[in-house]
């Protein structure tokens, strides 16, 4: 394990991979602290510069970029009281009223020294779990994996919104799309009338539609940004150490919170804050502060959310399963590479999750220091305009789709991907069941074919496995109970207003 | 201590206030958007599964074929989009009032999407940096921006950091 360790760290001697991390965190930054713009979009609109990286300088840029701009999501929604990412929110509850109180210093310290310190435990976590979790998958047949694959996709669906209907049919639009191309095993074309969709739609292209286009669509509907006019901030680097002493307990619990909620499926870094917040508040000792300026309540949030990242990293490393649109968008940066993340990739290519390890490790000091000196830089992005910034977004997704494949096709599905991700979003149906049903398609299909072939067609290979069982249960549950609860909540409705109008009778 | 400056968004103006209301704005109730979209997904889900029954079947008769992790995916869906479609016409005559969807600049909306796909369509002819800076002032201008430095600057700007990055630095061949 130190020699694993020690391999990970070692590919910090080549230059490129300590300039990627500076550059992905840099760029991290400024993209989280704009709003409207966050890690999913960061990485996706990257991957086009990646494409003749090395993979181990990829891979870290990325992963670098992705906790940045969970770090960066807090800088606007202290200052400006816009979060940059919907994970800041809480942050900005507590945030902007000490920018109000002219301690915009203090809490910009203590959110980036908190995420900083959440990152540090949760990939603690990350590699104390991570490994057995690989190690103990080396096991699953493909009833598991197919119960696996589908766990994921159910809980990313009911949890990405409010409604789990949509979930449910964005779900299925996106496993409908994966089903595009040749089919794996018997090679008969499927929904493809053109060569072109023989290998399927090509993710990096559908990514930049889905995610960015449509953003650019939502930015030129929002018109020109408003002004912004500057006040003093003062006090970054007058926190002092024992602040942090004080807060140590909201720092651990509010890591161990955030690691935990970012392994599950679709809950990811927001709902990781949120439930952090509401904790940290019912155990501290003055919770009439929290909306008021709270420091515990900025330290709650911001270790949570950054602890999430890493969360969110362990299914994606150790069972090839992405957790959240961003790790699915990497695990789309990761194949470009060749690399197939899962428990193999810990035996046949450990330079790769040890590298990802270090990499979180060392980015804690290079992003603090990125943060704290860099604090009224971050706040500046927030000014720049939106029609620039829709500009530049849509630019690079035509130039990055086009560089994916050197031909024009990627371009025409960004384009279109782009049109419907705007539509879809307009109609309330959720976009990250979409891209995860489109990574995790092929695995569920091959895996449902695998063992049915392997029973000879009898379907009772899926419950005869106590652990496949159990998954298909959480499957089946992500999606009963919600509906349970709707028709609870219908039918108490219903009794409310009929005692009501007995009562008037 | 540091006393470097911070940003806090200061109200518009009157007059950008004006000419913002001033802008066509939409507003249409959510059921109906889920009505609609509700249909058109049936249709097209509809075809897909007409497509997934053409596929041929397996050669042994115990194992699933092409077409059939595809059937069960379009019912499924299916399922789902019916079921939304009616939950919308059932609110449409039973509720009064409707949560709405905003709208807002929907001409320039609909303008930026048109010269994304033109530009898409006429990229080989005109080539990658040329449509991309066209693009990019285009896209300006439809987002509000009506500072003729920014409109000009910016696209060339970007022009030279794509020309750079994607040509002299990734090697990346654009027509």
């Amino acid at each position: 394990m130190i020699e694993n360790i020690l391999l990970g760290f070692s590919a910090f001697a080549d230059p490129m991979v300590p300039l990627g991390l500076l550059a992905g965190a840099l760029l991290g930054y400024m993209i989280g602290a704009v709003p409207g713009l966050g890690p999913s979009l960061g990485v996706a609109l990257l991957i086009p510069f990646t494409y003749t990286l090395d993979p181990l300088v990829s891979i870290v840029t990325l992963v670098s970029l992705y906790a940045a701009a969970e770090y960066g999501g807090a800088i606007s929604a202290i200052l400006v009281n816009s979060p940059g990412t919907a994970a800041a929110v809480t942050t900005s509850w507590d945030g902007f009223p000490l920018t109000q109180q002219g301690k915009a210093g203090v809490a910009l310290n203590i959110s980036i020294v908190s995420s900083g310190i959440g990152i540090f435990i949760s990939t603690v976590f990350l590699f104390l779990t991570a490994v057995p979790l690989s190690e103990f998958a080396l096991n699953f047949g493909p009833t598991a994996y197919f119960a696996l694959a589908l766990v994921g996709l159910s809980l990313v669906s009911t949890l990405s919104n409010g409604s789990p209907l949509k979930g449910g049919i964005a779900m299925g639009i996106g496993l409908a799309l994966a089903t595009v191309g040749l089919d794996a095993q018997t090679g008969v074309p499927r929904f493809s009338h053109s060569p072109e969709f023989f290998e399927g739609f090509p993710l990096v292209p559908v990514l930049l539609g889905l995610f960015a286009l449509s953003e650019v669509f939502f930015m030129v509907e929002a018109g020109p940004s408003e002004k912004t006019k500057s006040q003093p901030m003062s006090g970054i680097f007058a926190v002092p150490l024992k602040t942090f002493g004080t807060l140590k307990f909201h720092l651990l619990r509010s890591s161990v919170i955030g690691y935990v909620i970012g392994v599950i499926p679709g809950a990811g870094a927001s709902i990781a804050s949120f439930v952090s917040y509401a904790v940290a508040k019912k155990t501290s000792k003055t919770p009439e502060m929290f909306g008021k300026g709270s420091i515990e309540g900025i330290a709650a949030s911001e270790s949570a959310n950054n602890s999430a990242v890493s969360g969110a990293l362990a299914p994606l490393l150790a069972l090839g399963i992405p957790g959240s649109p961003t790790t699915a968008i990497m695990i789309g940066a990761l194949m470009i590479h060749g690399i197939q993340p899962g428990p193999l990739l810990f035996a046949t290519q450990p330079e790769i999750p040890y590298t990802i390890f270090a990499s979180l490790w060392v980015s804690v000091p290079v992003m603090v220091f990125i943060g704290l000196a860099g604090a009224r830089y971050w706040a500046k992005v927030a000014d720049v305009p939106r029609p620039a910034i829709a500009a530049v977004v849509a630019a690079i997704c035509m130039m990055g789709a086009y560089a994916s494949e050197n031909s024009m096709f990627p371009v025409y599905v960004t384009l279109a991907f782009g049109i419907i991700g705007y539509i879809l979003r307009k109609v309330d149906i959720p976009l990250a069941p979409i891209i995860l049903a489109l990574v995790l398609g092929e695995m569920l299909e091959t895996n449902f074919r695998r063992a049915l072939v392997i029973s000879n067609g009898e379907f009772d290979i899926f419950y005869s496995s106590p652990l496949t069982l159990v998954l298909l249960l959480v499957a089946v549950l992500s999606f009963a109970l919600p509906a349970l609860r709707f028709v609870r909540k219908k039918l108490n409705q219903r009794r409310h207003v009929q005692e009501i109008y007995h009562e008037e009778e | 201590m540091n006393t470097s400056t911070a940003s806090t968004r200061k109200q518009p103006k009157h007059s950008d206030h004006s000419q913002k209301k001033s802008e066509l704005a939409i507003q249409v109730p959510m059921v109906w958007l889920e009505v609609l979209f509700g249909f058109i997904l049936l249709v097209i889900v509809g075809s897909y599964l007409y497509e997934a029954i053409k596929l041929p079947s397996p050669m042994n008769a115990k194992s699933m074929g092409a077409g059939d992790f595809p059937m069960i995916i379009a019912i499924g869906t299916l399922v789902a989009v019916f079921v939304m479609f009616c939950i919308g016409l059932v609110k449409i005559f039973k509720e009064k009032e409707h949560e709405l969807v905003g709208f807002s600049r929907p001409v320039w909306v609909v303008a930026a999407m048109l010269v994304l796909v033109a530009l898409g369509a006429f990229m080989e002819t005109l080539g990658a940096l040329a449509a991309s800076a066209i693009l990019v002032a285009l896209l300006m201008f439809f987002a509000g921006e009506r500072r003729p430095l920014q409109l000009i600057t910016v696209p060339l700007g970007l022009a030279l950091g794509i020309y750079a990055v994607f040509i002299l630095a990734l090697g990346v061949y654009f027509p």
